[in-house]
């Protein structure tokens, strides 16, 4: 819209200012026509046909200062005048009469409302008198935005005539279409300061204000910009604010909506440096360009800070501060520059460094420092503050940075794993507080390498070597800055190392032998057994010895080996073959035979699974339990007979139809698990085999439920003498006793799971895992920690325990791993094995490390509070047996467990009898039994006249509490020293060395009537009568025979037989039994007639060797003969004589051992005799046997008094030495140990003038 | 009674200030335990031994007259006549001067029994004899407390029929037991009974066989081993108070005046 419709009119503008001034950049000064000169005003060009010219005099107009839009309508709006200048000439010419009927003065001229519209508000007329010119005021009421022009009206008078002349613009009928040139002026920029002819300018947003007003509403405000005079113009992308005030107390309104006052905004964050600006006003058709201004645009610098990272957590006390501070406006010519930095914590009153500038045309300015001072602050959170100023005070946004301060000292909760092998390079997991940042961890002061990654709560480091490579506890030691922390005992470095042998060979199987302490592998590549010994050193390395061929001709590949109880013979299986090989180890491995299995149809199977079985404990050739697979597999007993190559086989009839049969042995070759599997239904059956009795047990109630295949992986693990298993797979595990029962179970799997022989644990392999797990088996979901393997090899499938559970050695990818697993658990030492009733036991504890409180110590299964004793370094535990007769007591450390060691009560006959008056005197020095009325005698032979003998009655109710009754003896009874008794059916029979007699009374009689009708039977006085032995056929009870020998006989007075029915005693004058010390009659609960009586004759001073002489004791005395005279071999001093079931045991006092011996009464005298006990310090006096257990008493040399328990079932123990160790020893201090008698399980003993009770420990029970 | 019980007490004291810590016991209240008397015969044959005499060491013979019961085949015993005496006990009751007496040790309890048979041991014969105390004294130089179980009465030691037994045999209650500390001496006094006829007295029994017996079983009350010695076995009439006292004060005179006139 260029359309003003000012028509005819001049205005000229007048102006006090008189400086020549181009605002309008028209190239013109501001110059008005008149000569005046205004800065603020432009003009309107003039129209040539101006006739009127009006003179808009702003200086007379009432400056309004607050001009408001308000609806689009401005008010209140201006006043003026306007000087209009009549020519007469040109109002004659328009209306030629009217001039003259002017009178004088009679001419006025008023602006005229315009009616309807009250824009013009007219002023006062004014009268013309001339030509010269007269101001109108009139006053501007409002502007409604819609109205484009603004007409004037001017009425001009004569009042003389009452003509009216109306001078309206239409009625000039000219309209001058003018496109004026905006005019506007710069007033000010944003500058901060201004430096020579420069402004600077801050921030990002340059700031341009001004004035301008066009007559067209659409005039742009724009901004050039250049860099200097040789650059281009750009034009600037801006905001333009129009409306705005500060120039409008001097600026009058123009145009409809167009405000007068301008701002420019150039927001240019990347701006910077000398600019030259030029606000343009454009209006279509002119571009005016203003004053130019060169602006120095100076930016905030900038500042990055790299460290700390948001949210850092800091644990040090010196923490490096790190980053930048950038300012690219540089430009030291107007003194702008980088010019400090500032970091500050939490608020700026709080400054921790302030870094200036030094090298200040630098843009860049590097920030690091140590900020020493975090401990000066509390813990927790804090926000890290950074600014960076210029030189024109410019700072750059405040970073903020928030950050955490620890100041905790570091703590450790827990180690894992807790050990390792002691070569190191593994890595130790290790959780607490205050890890995050540690300066140092180091285990007993060998530091650990801190991998990166720790965190407040954990730190994973590696393990240096140990060294010296000592089997011991360590201290794990950690210090951040703010103080150290150690836990003692936290690890431990155990004996492993890893033999780098047979890398290059594919290997079957490992086997340990424990005697010969070498390993053999079965080399599928090389096809032979390599063998290696265990150094004498530390056992921990391998040494090559020898190999020998496997003798496999069908190329099958070897499978599995198996040792001999003796570990002197080998067997090697192949797969898919029935091939057995027999090598005899003590040979070099030498080929022994070949055994070929054959199922019943002739057909050859294919061994899968095969275990070395004992049948007894006597080395017999063993037999050989072999499970095979496929179509028709099955199982296979193998009688071996090495020496004469004469093996019978026995396939064994499967309980359905399985396609593999495995066979798991114990460590003691006593018992075999079998598992029958079929792929096809994914179902299996559990069975056992004892070879002690040769007995096949099952199937067992182990159940499993196992997914589709996993029965490919289900294998079987048996304890060391079978009364316990697992069944295990890759994702499961069951533990049952040997019945089946489940024990427990837990959801893990393992490739391989072996027990430890002597401890509660085992241990879980994976193949391909660098460490092993060693887990309860209390508590099968207990896992008590784990361990990397030696050098981190990687486990390969194979592992082999010795029977001490020292040592694991575990095939790996690397070689063949050894760890002294034994090293790992602590030792009790020094544990009295026997308790009496209320005692403390004192005992020590080994491998424990520094903290002996945390030696946990356990009593069936129970932890017991035990103290410890710096001084003597042991623990006490009181009571520890309570009420039980027999416990285990065992200690875990740091969960590890101890072996279990036994602890026997020893109770007190006094303590338990109902009635023990008097027996502090009694000082028994023998013990009789009679089992058939479960009576207890005890005699004391240095009693005399009436209290020589006691009679105790004794129950053992099912929980092996021992109830024990006193009992009367008849006064006729107590004879002087009583040297020992028998029973002889109703009848007890005393002997009385000193009155040379043998006394009885019917003790049925006297119990029942108390009628005691003792007998006395005189013996010679030329003999020395030491011992009697009734005989009671049971089939036979009018056969009452005593039988009393003679210790002292040498010449024949050995045996007499006392038929007490008649009360003669006779002479066994055939019986050849000098020095006879004793006699056991073995009875036949059916025919007497096969009873017999075995009399122990002992060598006389060497002279020649004990003979055992059997007779038949129902015999009259003169027709007795020996039937049997079974020299032992022994020359010491046969003593005592005992039997179970199985075995006869005399105990040998000079040369001081047991012989075992079974007689052959075939007549062949094949007796099978077997010194079971040979130790020269025990002289062997009083023994006693069950079928689990001997008992004896002895003395050693020292002449302190010994009391041994023996396990008569070599099945519980260690299977490779004899199967009949001593396992518990007990010494009398300060006493002499007599009789010793096991009675309904239970040891009774004479210890001093004591009667003990001691329970006995069925070992296969555990 | 009570004045003898005075008296024990006063000698314990003497007794005790004297000699180095050790105490003389006098062992005088035992308890007649015969439940089961046997009737009896006068069957009196003469004498070896002049009585009051039982046996006081002086002669190595005695030891022929002991049995010795052992409380084990293992026993061993060392059974001498040595030289030596115990003072102030018995052998002032007797009002004799013992030069030897017996040692009795053993690894394991022991037994002496002093048995009368007729004409071939020491009679000694409660019932008509003057004397009605059977005294004697014993010291233990072991390192053992040894416990003293006596057993006075007729008969062989399988009888029953015992005068004074070590134990109640109706209540096996131990009431004639007396334990000698280890370096203790003791004189032990039984009372013998006065006269059949007369109510409350002791029946003798020879009927089966005319013989008596005087035993001693000495068991360690700790340990294995006992030592003892024996001295001074015989009988004497009423005990005089003045006796007893002057065993108390004889602690204190007597055996420095023996000491200086034995030498």
């Amino acid at each position: 819209m260029k359309k003003f419709g000012f028509l005819f009119i001049l205005i000229f503008c007048c102006a006090a200012s008189v400086v020549a001034i181009d605002y309008d950049n028209d190239g013109y000064n501001d110059t008005f026509e008149n000569g005046a000169q205004d800065d603020y005003r432009p003009y309107f060009i003039r129209h040539d046909m101006k006739t009127i010219n009006i003179y808009i005099d702003f200086d007379q107009t009432v400056p309004l200062f607050s001009m408001t839009l308000n609806n689009a309508v401005m008010y209140p709006l201006e006043q003026g005048t306007v000087d209009v200048q009549i020519e007469f000439s040109q109002i004659v010419q328009i209306n030629g009469a009217i001039s003259q009927d002017i009178a004088s003065g009679a001419l006025q001229l008023q602006i005229a409302e315009i009616p309807g519209n009250t824009v013009i508000q007219a002023g006062t007329p004014v009268t013309i008198t001339d030509n010269s010119v007269v101001s109108l005021p009139f006053t501007i009421a409002y502007l409604t935005p819609d109205m484009a022009n603004l007409p004037l009206t001017l009425n001009l008078y004569n009042t003389s005539s009452g003509n009216n002349m109306h001078l309206v613009s239409s009625d000039i009928n000219v309209f001058q279409q003018t496109d004026d040139r905006p005019a506007g002026k710069v007033l000010s920029v944003n500058s901060s300061m201004v430096i020579g002819d420069t402004e600077i300018i801050q921030g990002d947003t340059l700031q341009v204000q001004g004035w301008a007003f066009d007559d067209n509403e659409g005039m742009a405000v724009s901004l050039n910009f250049k860099r200097d005079e040789s650059d281009n113009n750009t034009a600037a992308v801006v905001n333009i604010a129009k409306s705005v005030d500060p120039v409008n107390n001097t600026i009058p309104y123009w145009g409809a909506s167009y405000p007068s006052g301008f701002l420019i905004d150039w927001a240019e964050p990347d701006r910077r440096g000398n600019y030259l600006i030029t606000p343009h006003l454009n209006d279509g058709s002119h571009d005016v360009a203003l004053e130019t201004k060169k602006i120095f645009w100076n930016k905030k610098p900038e500042i990055q800070l790299d460290s700390p990272q948001p949210y850092t957590n800091i644990y040090t006390m010196n923490y490096l501060i790190a980053g930048e501070a950038v300012d690219l406006d540089v430009n030291l010519g107007i003194g702008a520059y980088l010019s400090s930095v500032e970091v500050y914590i939490d608020d700026n009153s709080n400054l921790i460094k302030l870094i200036t500038n030094n090298i200040l045309s630098n843009e860049n300015m590097n920030i690091q420092f140590d900020w020493t001072t975090v401990s000066d602050y509390a813990e927790g959170e804090h926000t890290i503050l950074a600014v960076a100023h210029d030189s024109f005070g410019l700072q750059s946004d405040e970073l903020q940075i928030p950050i955490v301060i620890y100041k905790t000292v570091p703590l450790i909760i827990n180690v894992s794993p807790r050990l390792g092998p002691w070569e190191g390079n593994n890595i130790v997991s290790i959780t607490g507080n205050g890890l995050a940042a540690l300066s140092n961890v180091s285990f007993e002061n060998i530091p650990a390498a801190i991998l990166p990654g720790a965190t407040d709560s954990l730190v994973q480091v590696v393990v240096n070597s140990f060294v010296p490579s000592e089997s011991r506890y360590t201290e794990v030691r950690l210090s951040n800055d703010y103080g150290s922390y150690f836990k003692q005992d936290a690890y431990r470095f155990i004996p492993a190392e890893l033999n780098a042998l047979n890398t290059d060979s594919q290997i079957a199987d490992i086997k340990y032998s424990n005697l010969e302490k070498s390993l053999y592998i079965l080399n599928i590549d090389e096809h032979a057994v390599d063998v290696y010994e265990q150094d004498n050193g530390n056992g921990l390395q391998l040494n090559y010895t020898a190999s020998f061929n496997t003798q496999g001709t069908d190329a099958k590949p070897e499978y599995k080996m198996e040792l001999s109880r003796l570990e002197d013979i080998m067997f090697v299986i192949y797969e898919d073959s029935n091939r057995i090989d027999i090598y005899d180890l003590q040979n070099d491995g030498a080929p022994l035979d070949v055994i070929y299995l054959l199922d019943n149809e002739g057909t050859a199977v294919s061994n899968n699974s095969f275990a070395y079985l004992m049948g007894d404990e006597f080395l017999m050739s063993g037999m050989l339990l072999v499970g095979t697979q496929g179509e028709n597999s099955g199982l296979y007993l193998v009688y071996l007979d090495i020496a004469d190559y004469n093996h019978s086989i026995e396939e064994i009839t499967l309980p359905g139809s399985y396609d593999s049969v495995n066979v798991y042995s114990c460590a003691n070759k006593s018992t075999a698990y079998i598992i029958y599997k079929s792929s096809a239904t994914g179902e299996f059956t559990t069975y056992r085999y004892d070879a002690k009795y040769d007995l096949f047990s099952g199937p067992l109630p182990t159940s499993m439920t196992l997914a589709p295949g996993e029965i490919d992986e289900l294998k079987l693990s048996t304890n060391y003498n079978g009364i316990k298993f697992l069944l295990y797979t890759t994702s499961q595990i069951s533990q049952f006793d040997k019945y089946g029962l489940l024990l427990g179970s837990a959801s893990y799997g393992m490739d391989l799971a072996v027990y430890d022989s002597c401890r509660s644990v085992f241990y879980s392999l994976n193949g391909g895992d660098i460490s092993f797990h060693i887990r309860s088996l209390d508590n099968l979901t207990e896992e008590i920690t784990y361990c990397d393997l030696p050098e981190n090899s990687h486990f390969a499938l194979c592992a082999s325990l010795d029977w001490n559970g020292d040592f694991m050695f575990a095939l790996s990818a690397e070689g063949t791993a050894v760890v002294k697993v034994g090293d790992i658990y602590p030792q009790i030492q020094d544990l009295p094995t026997f308790v009496q009733s209320g005692q403390t036991v004192h005992f020590k504890v080994n491998n424990i490390g520094q903290v002996p409180e945390n030696v946990v110590s356990y009593v069936d299964d129970t932890e017991k509070a035990s103290n410890f004793d710096n001084d003597t370094s042991t623990y006490a535990l009181t009571s520890p047996l309570d009420n039980d007769t027999a416990e285990k007591l065992y200690i875990k450390l740091y969960g590890y467990p101890s072996k279990q060691e036994p602890l026997y009560m020893m109770s007190k006959l006094a303590d338990v009898v109902d009635n023990n008056i008097g027996l502090q005197f009694f000082y028994p020095t023998g013990l009789f039994y009679d089992e058939l009325r479960s009576d207890l005698y005890a005699f004391d032979p240095s009693q005399t006249g009436g209290f020589s003998i006691l009679r105790f009655h004794i129950e053992v109710d099912n929980n092996g509490e021992v109830a024990v009754t006193r009992k009367m003896v008849p006064f006729q009874m107590q004879i002087g020293n009583p040297l020992s008794m028998t029973f002889v059916h109703d009848y007890i029979v005393v002997l009385s060395l000193y009155s040379h007699q043998c006394t009885w009374f019917n003790v049925t009689d006297f119990d029942a009537n108390g009628t005691a009708q003792v007998h006395t039977a005189a013996i010679s006085p030329f003999i020395t009568p030491s011992g009697i032995a009734g005989y009671s056929p049971a089939d036979n009870p009018d056969m009452n025979y005593v039988y009393i020998w003679n210790s002292l006989s040498t010449g024949g007075l050995d045996v007499f037989q006392l038929d007490i029915d008649t009360g003669i005693t006779a002479w066994c004058g055939q019986i050849l039994s000098p020095h006879t010390t004793n006699i056991y009659i073995d009875h036949n609960p059916n025919d007497y007639t096969k009873d017999r009586a075995y009399a122990v004759s002992s060598s006389l001073s060497g002279a020649q060797n004990d003979i055992i002489t059997v007779f038949e004791p129902f015999k009259s005395a003169f027709s007795i003969s020996p039937l049997a005279s079974i020299n032992l071999g022994s020359s010491g001093g046969a003593y005592k004589i005992a039997a179970n079931d199985a075995h006869f045991f005399v105990s040998l006092y000079d040369s001081k051992g047991i012989t075992l011996f079974d007689p052959d009464l075939s007549g062949n005298s094949n007796h099978f005799i077997y010194n079971i006990l040979n130790n020269d310090s025990k002289y062997s006096r009083f023994l006693t046997v069950d079928e689990n257990n001997l008992v004896f008493s002895g003395k050693e040399s020292d002449n302190l008094f010994t009391l041994s328990f023996m396990d008569l079932n070599p099945w519980n123990d260690y299977p490779y030495v004899s199967p009949f160790d001593i396992n518990e020893n007990y010494t009398v201090s300060s006493s002499q140990l007599q009789d010793v008698k096991i009675i309904k399980g239970k040891v009774f003993t004479v210890i001093g003038h004591e009667i003990y009770i001691i329970n006995l420990i069925n070992k296969e029970e555990e | 009674m009570k004045k003898l019980f005075t008296l024990t007490i006063i000698s314990v004291v003497l007794s005790g200030s004297i000699v180095f810590g050790a105490t003389h016991q006098l062992f005088n209240d035992f308890v007649i335990t015969q439940f089961n008397p046997a009737a009896g015969s006068t069957n009196l044959t003469d004498l070896l031994k002049p009585s009051p005499e039982i046996m006081y060491f002086e002669d190595q013979n005695d030891l022929n007259q002991i049995t010795f019961v052992s409380h084990n085949g293992s026993s061993v015993y060392t059974k001498e006549i040595i030289s030596g005496s115990i003072t102030g006990g018995a052998e002032d009751m007797l009002g004799i001067d013992s030069q030897n007496l017996f040692h009795f040790a053993g690894n394991s309890p022991g037994t002496m029994i002093i048995n009368s048979f007729n004409g071939t041991s020491h009679v000694f014969d409660a019932r008509f004899s003057n004397y009605t105390y059977l005294v004697c004294d014993i010291e233990n130089i072991g390192s053992n407390p040894v416990n003293i179980l006596p057993r006075v009465g007729p008969n062989e030691m399988d009888s029953n029929s015992s005068m004074y037994y070590a134990f109640d045999l109706l209540t096996f209650t131990p009431v004639n037991v007396r334990t000698l500390a280890a370096g203790d001496s003791a004189t032990l006094v039984f009372g013998l009974g006065q006269d059949p006829t007369q109510p409350d007295t002791v029946v003798w029994d020879y009927l089966n066989g005319p013989h008596s017996t005087f035993e001693l079983l000495f068991q360690p009350a700790v340990g294995t081993d006992f030592d003892v010695r024996i001295d001074n076995i015989g009988m004497v009439a009423v005990p005089e108070p003045t006796a007893f006292l002057l065993f108390a004060l004889g602690a204190l005179f007597f055996r420095k005046f023996l000491k200086k006139t034995r030498v």
